[in-house]
């Protein structure tokens, strides 16, 4: 499959998936009397994204899905 | 392109690591312009506190009743309230416990009589008049709280002020907005962070409570989660975008 399409594909997964992490724990945290602040959304994005495209690029080169 | 994404993994991570200065400050969930809100829950009740020109309100809500302390310095009034109607209301040690279906004369007199001249209820007035035109739903659980308070004691013209302002914050409501952005003119990654943990906890409550009323129908848990994950995906979005300073 297209690299470049790959790549979309994982960047919107690491977004998606910093949104879905965000949404469980920013109110678990908030409960507890804390709160993370702003620099959270890009720690978190940033992680994310970084931790779907290397997944993503393991599948990629993986025998399975090539 | 792997082993650079491992060192920027590695990197990210003392990243964080660096951040739990910042997680480990207690804030506030929201502060507006004279009132601090700060939310709370527990697996038996919802908690919403309001503090401003010196009273103090706190409001516990659970699934049966509501626990309500209006509180100044010397002076407080506690009231609790159930699903069936009855209330007992208290103040200086004196407790009066009523149905508030039946509408009698003699017990809204006495409970009149019972806060006539408090200090607390006065504040809790200026209070109200501070969140004039907040659509938030923390002040307008605060404003219903002040109509019970205004209903039990015989005021029913503040009860129909109540319904006014509802009316009016309905009709002026549009479509679905996923962050309840309510400061436009100072729009900072600050106040994006703190309407975007507000909403979150908001849809997270609400998600709660439709598990609560609905997850008996087959199928509608799958419906809480999805309505709850667009919301919050949409919300998401959003704080990218304020938080970026992208005109959306």
């Amino acid at each position: 499959m297209n690299r470049g399409f790959w790549f979309f594909g994982e960047m919107l997964a690491g977004v998606l998936a910093a949104g879905a992490i965000t949404a469980i724990v920013v109110p678990l945290v908030a409960r507890s009397g804390r709160d993370p602040g702003p620099a959270a959304v890009w720690i978190t994005l940033a992680v994310s994204i970084v931790l779907c495209v290397a997944v993503g690029e393991r599948l990629r080169k993986g025998r399975w899905l090539s | 392109m792997a082993r650079g994404l491992y060192v920027g993994m590695v990197l990210s991570v003392f990243v964080v690591m660096s951040a739990s200065r910042v997680i480990a400050a207690p804030a506030p969930i929201y502060r507006g312009a004279d009132v601090k809100f700060t939310l709370g829950a527990s697996p038996k009740e919802s908690t919403v506190v309001a503090e401003g020109f010196g009273v103090r309100v706190t409001k516990r809500i659970g699934p049966e009743i509501v626990k309500i302390r209006i509180e100044v310095a010397k002076d407080a009034v506690d009231l609790e309230a159930n699903s069936k109607g009855n209330v007992r209301l208290s103040r200086r040690g004196r407790t009066l416990t009523f149905n508030a279906a039946a509408r009698d004369q003699k017990v809204i007199a006495e409970a009149r009589r019972m806060t006539e001249g408090s200090s607390a209820l006065t504040s809790f007035d200026a209070l109200i008049t501070a969140l004039e035109g907040d659509s938030r739903a923390v002040a307008q659980s605060m404003l219903t709280t002040w109509g019970l308070m205004n209903a039990l004691r015989g005021n029913d013209a503040a009860l129909l002020a109540v319904a006014s302002r509802f009316k009016a914050a309905a009709a002026g409501k549009g479509p679905f907005t996923p962050a309840r952005f309510t400061i436009e003119s100072a729009e900072n990654p600050t106040t994006c962070w703190q309407e975007y943990a507000y909403s979150l906890f908001i849809y997270y409550a609400e998600f709660a409570q439709c598990l609560v009323d609905y997850a008996w129908i087959p199928g509608m848990a799958a419906v809480c989660s999805f309505e709850w994950a667009v919301k919050s995906e949409l919300a998401w979005f959003w704080v990218i975008a304020c938080s970026g300073d992208i005109p959306v």
